[in-house]
C-alpha cells in the first residue's frame, strides 16, 4: 500500500502487430496483440494520467481499415469504468508525441501538461528535413503539435529541459533522449520504501524488452530494446538500465503499457466492451476497481 | 497505372475530419459527386488525368503537412517556453524557403475536371500558412510580438484544418505518416494476404 493507486487502461488494440515491431530483431516471428493504453495514477490530492491516447474521430477510421486498429472507446468510457472523469484528469505527463499518446489533449479540458521540450524541438527539426528523409517523423501528427500550440497559450503546456523531481509529491520525471523518440521521458512513482514503480511509455513495449532470452549468449535475460528507435538501441539499453536501477532491479515494477501480458502479473478485470484495466498498485483506503 | 479501382479515390469517406468541421458542411466538388465520378469511371482517359493529379499533389500535401508541423512546433516552444529567441532561429527562414518551393509546385498543378475543388483546399492551406509565417516575420520585428504569435496560433489552426480537408487516405495523403509507426505496422490487407484495392494507395 502506499500514497498512489495506478491502472493501466486499454483503450483500443490492434490484434495482429508483427513482433518486430516490439522487439528489436525479432524478424520473421509472426504477430502478437498489440494493446493501447494509458496509465492513470491517483492520490495526494491529484488525478494524473501518462499519455492520452488518440483521437478516433480524427482518423480512427482509418487506423481501423487500415491498420486493424480496433475497439476503440473514449477517455469518458475507459476512465468511468474506474469511477472517474476527463474533467478529474489534472496533470497529464507526456511521454512523446507520437499520435496514440499525444492525439487525445482536446479530452482533458482541466489539465496541465507536461512534455519535453527536447520532444518538439527536434520533431521541428525533423519536419524541416528532405523528404528523403521523412522516416524520421513518422507517426507524429502536425494536428497534435498544434493543438499542443493552444495548450501553451493556454498555460496548460510546461516543455521540460530533462528530469524534474517531484513533478507530483513523490513523481519524477526522467529523459530518454534520442531513443524511441528523441525526447522520450517515463514516469517514476516513489509510492514508499521500496515500493516505486516505473511507467515506462514507449521505451519499453513488452516483458520481453527487460527480460529477453540470453541464451544466445549464455546469460540468462538481456534487455532487448523495442523495435523502432528514431534515436537508438543502445540509448534505449541505458535507458532501461535507468529504470531498473530505479527499482532495485525488480523487472515486475517497470510497466511497459503495449503489453497484453500484464494481465497476467496483476489483477485486472475486462470490460464489459472489451477492453482492459490492470490495477498496478493501490493507495492506503483506495477500493480496487477490478474485483 | 491506372486500373478500375481508381473509383476508391472519389470514395470520400470523412475519415479523418472531426464530426463538427465546420469544413465537412462546405460543398463537394464536382468529383465527389455522382455523375462526375460515374464520367470518370467510365473514360480510362479521366481516370489517368486523376493519377496524373495524384502523382503530383501528394508531394504538395505533404509539405504542407510537415510545414504545419514545424511551424506549430516552433509556436510551442515560444509559448510554452515564453521564449523570444525562437523568432531567431534558422527554421524560420527555412520553413518560408519550403513554402515557397510549396508555392511552385502549387503553381504546376492542374486540377482534372472534378477535382478543382482538392486544389483550391490545397491552395489555401498554403496560403493561410503564408500568414502564419508573416506573423512570425512581424513578431521578431515588433516589441508586441506575444500578440503575432497569438495571430499565428489561430491562423495555423485554420491551416491544419484545410490540410484535413484535402486529405485522402486511399491517395496516401493523411495527416500522419503511419509508415513504420510503433501502432501501425500491423496493416490488415497485408498480413491477411489481400489487396483492397486502392490503387493510390502510394505506399502509406
Amino acid at each position: 500500500m502506499g500514497q498512489y493507486s495506478i491502472w493501466v487502461l486499454e483503450y483500443s488494440y490492434v490484434t495482429n502487430y508483427h513482433k518486430s515491431g516490439v522487439l528489436y530483431g525479432a524478424h520473421n516471428q509472426g504477430y502478437v496483440k498489440l494493446p493501447y493504453c494509458y496509465a492513470l495514477i491517483k492520490g495526494n490530492g491529484h488525478v494524473a494520467m501518462v499519455d492520452v491516447g488518440y483521437n478516433n474521430k480524427d482518423y480512427g477510421k482509418h487506423l481501423g481499415d487500415k491498420f486493424g486498429v480496433e475497439n476503440w472507446r473514449s477517455p469518458e468510457i475507459v476512465l468511468g469504468e474506474i469511477g472517474l472523469a476527463p474533467k478529474d484528469v489534472d496533470t497529464v505527463f507526456i511521454t512523446h508525441a507520437h499520435f496514440d499518446h499525444f492525439g487525445n489533449v482536446e479530452d482533458f479540458p482541466k489539465a496541465t501538461f507536461y512534455i519535453q521540450e527536447k520532444e518538439i524541438a527536434k520533431w521541428v527539426w525533423a519536419m524541416s528535413l528532405p523528404d528523403r528523409m521523412r522516416w524520421m517523423n513518422v507517426a507524429v501528427d502536425p494536428g497534435d503539435i498544434v493543438r499542443g500550440v493552444d495548450l501553451a497559450r493556454q498555460k496548460r503546456l510546461v516543455t521540460l529541459d530533462g528530469a524534474r523531481q517531484d513533478v507530483l509529491p513523490n513523481v519524477d520525471l526522467n529523459p530518454a533522449f534520442d531513443s524511441h523518440t528523441y525526447g522520450s521521458m517515463w514516469v517514476t512513482v516513489r509510492n514508499g520504501k521500496e515500493d516505486t514503480w516505473v511507467l515506462a511509455g514507449d521505451l519499453v513495449y513488452v516483458f520481453d524488452n527487460i527480460e529477453g532470452s540470453g541464451a544466445a549468449v549464455d546469460v540468462e535475460t538481456l534487455y532487448v530494446p523495442v523495435g523502432l528507435a528514431v534515436g537508438s538501441q543502445t540509448n534505449l539499453v541505458l535507458a532501461t538500465e535507468e529504470m531498473m536501477k530505479q527499482v532495485n532491479y525488480e523487472a515486475r515494477r517497470v510497466i511497459p503499457i503495449h503489453e497484453e501480458r500484464l494481465k497476467d502479473r496483476f489483477p485486472s478485470r475486462i470490460t464489459k466492451d472489451g477492453l482492459r484495466i490492470t490495477e498496478i498498485c493501490l493507495a492506503d483506503g483506495e477500493k480496487s476497481r477490478v474485483q | 497505372m491506372a486500373d478500375m479501382s481508381a473509383k476508391h479515390f472519389f470514395e470520400r469517406a470523412v475519415t479523418i475530419h472531426r464530426y463538427d468541421c465546420e469544413l465537412i458542411a462546405a460543398a463537394p466538388s464536382d468529383a465527389e459527386g455522382g455523375e462526375t465520378k460515374q464520367a470518370i469511371e467510365n473514360d480510362p482517359a479521366a481516370q489517368e488525368a486523376v493519377v496524373r493529379y495524384v502523382v503530383a499533389a501528394r508531394p504538395i500535401y505533404d509539405g504542407l503537412r510537415r510545414l504545419i508541423g514545424q511551424v506549430a512546433g516552433l509556436l510551442v516552444l515560444a509559448e510554452a517556453g515564453g521564449r523570444r529567441d525562437v523568432l531567431d532561429l534558422p527554421d524560420i527562414p527555412a520553413a518560408r524557403e519550403r513554402w515557397a518551393e510549396v508555392e511552385q509546385r502549387l503553381g504546376a498543378l492542374q486540377a482534372p475536371g472534378g477535382l478543382e475543388g482538392h486544389l483550391a483546399r490545397l491552395e489555401t492551406a498554403h496560403a493561410t500558412l503564408g500568414e502564419v509565417l508573416d506573423d512570425f516575420g512581424l513578431a521578431r520585428l515588433q516589441r508586441d510580438w506575444q500578440q503575432h504569435l497569438d495571430r499565428a496560433g489561430d491562423r495555423i489552426k485554420h491551416a491544419y484544418a484545410w490540410l484535413q480537408a484535402a486529405s485522402e487516405p486511399r491517395a496516401g495523403m493523411t495527416p500522419v505518416d503511419f509508415n513504420h509507426a510503433c501502432c501501425s505496422c500491423a496493416q490488415r490487407w497485408r498480413h491477411q494476404g489481400g489487396n483492397d484495392g486502392a490503387i493510390f494507395d502510394l505506399g502509406a
